[in-house]
């Protein structure tokens, strides 16, 4: 399966996405890879049916996200787009085989405990360590919001001066 | 009378209600609340929290049998709409409306309290889609 863009959003679906995103790269697919949102049908459904018709929206725990996204796609759906809601969740994704030379930070908003490392990038220690092992297994980390907008790439050397300050 | 939030991306809630205000006067009861700098699962929660803190008057409101809550969003499947429909799952008595413009603003302020929430809603859509038309110069 062609992962066009695999995105960290803690929005998942939201107009970067469905606007931005897939008016740019026309994905016939969205993976919303999110074990809490799979188990809950009312959340899966609001989500998938917040998209045009002719998109996909696959709702996954992320063990069948990774099963999934490692299989021969459908005729019609090679053109995926793939969403976690934080940086272990696409931890997890690669650990599991899932080929993620490129990953697209798009919004992790502000919690408790997290701190800014971008006006849209709030982090704890768990997320920069999952950005870490994401870079040392050799994905490129840009963080960007919406095509066209300026892109930063998160390199070791930022996370790392971020961890100090957390 | 119907309680009702304007859930909108950014400002534009309260531009727009700044805006109504300017034409008809100060307006009370409803409120505001934007989707900056929240994830989806902190804006659905404080949406919920909204939806509670009407417990009282929503209880009395179901029990007369007519909904509790209207939630007017600017966008579908954006992140308002999404945490609207999250946020109100086990509460289906609540009315969402997407597509939000200054027309369906200005007829809920002028209605909202002669007409029952089931008719509210249904003119708010319809005054909000004849406000969307292409207009010709005259000739």
């Amino acid at each position: 399966m062609s992962i066009l863009l695999a995105r960290i959003d803690d929005r998942f679906i939201h107009g970067q996405v469905t606007v931005g995103w897939s008016q740019k790269l026309r994905p016939d697919c969205i993976v919303l890879a999110n074990d809490d949102i799979a188990a809950d049908a009312w959340r899966s459904r609001v989500y998938a049916q917040s998209v045009s018709p002719e998109i996909e929206v696959a709702v996954l725990a992320l063990a069948a996200a990774a099963e999934r996204l490692q299989s021969e796609p459908d005729p019609g759906r090679e053109r995926t787009l793939l969403l976690t809601g934080s940086p272990a969740d696409m931890r997890e994704l690669a650990d599991r085989g899932v080929p993620l030379p490129e990953i697209n930070v798009g919004g992790m908003h502000y919690s408790a405990g997290k701190q800014e490392l971008l006006p849209y990038v709030y982090v704890d220690h768990g997320d920069v360590e999952a950005f870490k092992a994401l870079i040392a297994d050799g994905c490129s980390l840009r963080a960007q919001q919406v095509p066209g907008g300026k892109e930063t790439i998160l390199a070791r050397g930022l996370l790392v001066a971020m961890e100090e300050r957390l | 009378m119907v309680r009702v939030l304007v859930l909108t991306h950014g400002r534009f809630g309260h531009e727009l209600l700044a805006v109504a205000e300017k034409i008809l006067g100060p307006v009370s009861g409803i409120d505001v609340m934007s989707n900056e700098e929240r994830s989806a699962l902190q804006l659905a929660e404080d949406v919920r929290r909204w939806l509670d803190s009407g417990a009282a008057s929503d209880a009395s409101n179901r029990s007369a049998g007519v909904p509790a809550a209207m939630i007017l969003i600017d966008d579908q499947g954006g992140s308002c709409a999404t945490a609207a429909l999250c946020a109100e799952a086990d509460r289906p008595t609540a009315i969402v409306i997407g597509g939000l413009n200054l027309a369906m603003l200005l007829g809920l302020i002028l209605w909202r309290e002669s007409l029952e929430p089931q008719e509210l809603a249904d003119r708010l859509v319809e005054k909000g889609r004849q406000a969307i038309i292409r207009i010709e110069p005259p000739v």
